[in-house]
């Protein structure tokens, strides 16, 4: 690996710091005891999906403006690990609400809003799939990445607006916890940021070495037909 | 809700594994952003490649063996 690359080895000492932080110096929550700790993920979890998705509305928007195939990869590559983290994000909750609730699912607005939002970027992955003309294919699925994103805030806000039996962590007064926990709380976020940091340059490499050899293709298709 | 000493030593593991986990995790995204960057080179040289064949280009066959036509008379 060339130097160029130096950005990735801090990676593996903050995410060992967060897991330390998480698993063993936070203190366990008076009710829910150990089982707290699936939290910490959870919420870093959460935060990727927000920052992720977030970028594919402003690269959706920036392809529906300049029709650059570039906005459309980094919209593509960032719903993609948005879609994966949107998973992990569904299942720390299952087993979280196992442990506090007694029962694995439950139809709550923001389980359901959450539900809904992995199902329509999952949509969103497939439609993607359907059309081998690029500009297409960007065309269509900004559109509906734009559609999809209305479900973001709906999720965000859908403790604060219905009768939820979720925790509302970060409110108007400040954020509901202890302060160790809110320390291993933020450097979990920033590790699973990173990784997500991580994860999209290694897509977007690949996402333009693909252009790029289908571009290569064509060409090369076109100065033999011609 | 107080947790025993065995119990403690559950998180250590724990611990340790998803550190592991980290670690193995940590060497394929490594791996991955080399292979990237070499597809991207070799793909760059793919391009110059390409471009000083001159597929497309329309060149007059040679009439016999011993008289070259304008591709080997070129060189």
């Amino acid at each position: 690996m060339r130097a160029r690359d130096w950005w990735i080895w801090p990676f593996l000492p903050l995410m060992w710091l967060a897991l330390y932080l998480d698993f063993l110096w936070s203190p366990d929550d008076v009710q829910l005891g150990p089982s707290q700790r699936i939290f910490y993920f959870h919420m870093g979890a959460a935060t990727v999906v927000l920052v992720a998705y977030t970028i594919t509305l402003v690269a959706s928007i920036g392809y529906l403006i300049s029709r650059r195939l570039a906005w459309d990869r980094w919209a593509a590559s960032s719903a993609e690990i948005g879609t994966v983290f949107t998973a992990m994000v569904l299942i720390s909750g299952i087993l979280w609400g196992r442990a506090a609730w007694g029962v694995w699912w439950t139809w709550d607005p923001r389980l359901t809003t959450t539900v809904i939002l992995w199902v329509v970027f999952a949509g969103y992955l497939l439609l993607r799939e359907w059309s081998d003309n690029p500009q297409r294919r960007a065309l269509y699925s900004a559109v509906l990445a734009i559609l999809a994103y209305v479900d973001v805030p709906v999720d965000y806000m859908a403790v604060r607006w219905w009768n939820s039996i979720h925790p509302v962590v970060i409110t108007n007064q400040g954020v509901n916890m202890a302060p160790q926990m809110v320390v291993a709380m933020v450097v979990s976020m920033v590790a699973m940021l990173y990784l997500f940091g991580i994860w999209m340059a290694i897509r977007l490499r690949l996402m333009r070495a693909e252009a790029g050899v289908n571009e290569l293709k064509n060409q090369w298709r076109t100065q033999l037909e011609g | 809700m107080r947790m025993s000493p065995v119990e403690r030593m559950y998180l250590w593991f724990l611990f340790l594994a998803y550190a592991a986990l980290m670690v193995v995790f940590f060497g394929f995204m490594v791996r991955m952003l080399r292979k990237g960057r070499e597809l991207e080179e070799d793909l760059r040289r793919l391009r110059e490649e390409i471009s000083q064949q001159h597929v497309g280009e329309k060149v007059s066959s040679a009439v016999s063996p011993s008289v070259p036509g304008r591709e080997l008379s070129r060189s």
